[in-house]
């Protein structure tokens, strides 16, 4: 399953793709570059992956979320490269019979996204100075977790 | 313990893994993959020891990196296998 793209996250089709005549709460998560005054003035973000372990890892997200919302259906897409200020450069949609289960499976893969599929981002300032940057909202490493989970 | 079917746990047995760096770790050291052989059993923490022993400023990868092996996080203590793929992941950035 395509889970990166290089191009702007087509979110119309991705809400196509949890759609079903039976799932009639839909819950859409769009992450996108910001600008603030804690982060400077960011211009866009150069993001990398390790592409082979993102596949797999989107695709345990999925599966644990199936195994845990058994009606609900999930979908993600991450974006690689050059994202501009303001783009989405994750999105997750989710679709279930009614809004709890959307809801909470949404929730459930961004947040493991976050701690989990391996992507990185390098922010671009305005002045044409470059950065790394990582996550610091999100839970434990999961190198802190048992191995053979 | 019979280790004849077990290349991992083989004393004496060569294994060869292939170690990718990303990110800031790739940058820093101008390393995206290195073929490393060992003689007998080795574990994902052997293999970072030996990346950063040939670094002329080991600090350039942690001691303790995020793991992946296989495409799958994994810990430092994970014993490795002929031909596996080990990951020195920097801090994750999704999102």
């Amino acid at each position: 399953m395509g889970y990166l793209t290089r191009d702007p996250i087509d979110v119309p089709g991705l809400l196509a793709q949890v759609a079903d005549p039976g799932r009639g709460g839909s819950v859409l998560f769009l992450g996108s570059v910001r600008r603030s005054a804690e982060d400077g003035p960011v211009v866009g973000i150069d993001y990398s992956a390790y592409e082979e372990m993102v596949r797999a890892e989107f695709d345990r997200i999925l599966e644990e979320a199936a195994a845990r919302w058994p009606v609900a259906c999930c979908a993600a897409r991450h974006r690689v490269g050059h994202v501009p200020t303001g783009e989405p450069s994750i999105a997750v949609a989710a679709a279930a019979p009614h809004r709890s289960d959307a809801f909470a499976a949404c929730r459930y893969v961004i947040e493991e996204a976050k701690r989990r599929v391996p992507v990185w981002k390098k922010e671009q300032l305005a002045d044409g100075s470059e950065r790394w940057r990582e996550n610091v909202e999100t839970g434990p490493a999961p190198a802190e977790r048992p191995p053979d989970r | 313990m019979h280790f004849g079917s077990d290349p991992a746990a083989a004393p004496g047995h060569t294994i060869t893994v292939t170690c990718r760096l990303f990110g800031r770790y790739a940058e820093a050291t101008g390393l995206e993959a290195v073929a490393l052989t060992f003689e007998g059993p080795a574990t994902a923490g052997d293999a970072v020891a030996r990346i950063r022993a040939t670094l002329s400023d080991p600090a350039l990868v942690p001691e303790h990196p995020l793991i992946a092996v296989n495409q799958e996080h994994a810990a430092a203590t994970r014993v490795l296998r002929d031909g596996d793929e080990l990951g020195l992941l920097p801090p994750l950035a999704g999102g």
